[in-house]
């Protein structure tokens, strides 16, 4: 038999897992897109301008993941 | 930034600086925006059909929907995470046309970068190709520059340049301009013999 309470469990810490392996996937490919961003991009700006949109709309989602993480 | 890369010569000016048509990244975008979408569009209709009469399997959404939008903002994080990658293509793949030379720098992916120049001394043609109505309209195409090194014709050419005329009128101008340079200075150093 199933044991529903230790399932619900496991299923809260694999969506909870899965919130920081995203937050480190995120962190990792982020560092490397700016790393290039600033290493050979031509235009400072615009550049700028990008880092604020990403990294702004980036925050939006991931409060919107742990908003719907604490309500499970 | 790049030109602290590229290291210029001393008289070495830049002309042009060229991306990629603003129509790659806007239909790069449309398609990852309809495939980010397109999971909370099979809920709404999920949902729709459920609360009809008649339905014979009934389960009740309301139960799953934080589960949905934990998956959704993450689904919209990821596509967040490829558009911030196309962008990063898009704005990296550029050439660049000096008075000395033309640098081709294709961005393939975040870690594939070819990076290729050639002397307008080199230079023995640019073809150009415009294939389509859209890209007709909008005026963006494939600009080719075949160089004097016979086996590498075909190295510096890209796909969806805007205005390719002006690009190849840019390029041409500036080789004719380096020869006129290089007669004057030969016709003077003949008059100093």
């Amino acid at each position: 038999m199933i044991d529903v309470d230790n399932f619900d469990q496991f299923i809260d810490l694999g969506l909870e897992g899965l919130f920081y392996i995203t937050m480190l996937i995120f962190v990792g490919f982020s560092l490397s897109l700016i790393y290039h961003w600033f290493a050979y991009g031509i235009n400072k700006t615009r550049i700028l301008l990008m880092l604020a949109v990403y990294l702004g709309v980036s925050a939006l989602l991931f409060i919107g993941m742990s908003l719907s993480l604490s309500s499970l | 930034m790049l030109f602290e890369k590229i290291q210029l010569e001393s008289d070495e000016k830049i002309i042009k600086i060229i991306h990629k048509h603003w129509f790659v990244v806007f239909s790069n975008a449309v398609s990852i925006g309809i495939i980010a979408l397109a999971p909370l569009v099979g809920w709404i209709i999920i949902s729709s059909v459920m609360q009809q009469d008649g339905v014979t399997i009934s389960i009740d959404l309301s139960l799953y929907s934080s589960y949905f939008f934990y998956f959704f903002t993450f689904w919209l994080l990821t596509n967040w995470m490829a558009f911030a990658h196309m962008w990063t293509t898009y704005h990296l793949d550029i050439w660049v046309v000096t008075n000395r030379r033309v640098i081709v720098i294709d961005q393939v992916s975040l870690f594939r970068r070819h990076i290729g120049s050639f002397r307008l001394e080199k230079l023995q043609d640019v073809n150009i190709e415009i294939n389509g109505i859209i890209a007709t309209f909008l005026s963006y195409g494939t600009v080719e520059a075949e160089t004097a090194s016979g086996s590498h014709a075909h190295e510096f050419r890209t796909e969806s340049l805007p205005h390719p005329s002006d690009i190849k009128s840019a390029i041409l101008k500036a080789a004719d301009d380096l020869l006129a340079e290089h007669n004057a200075t030969q016709a003077r150093r003949n008059e100093l013999q």
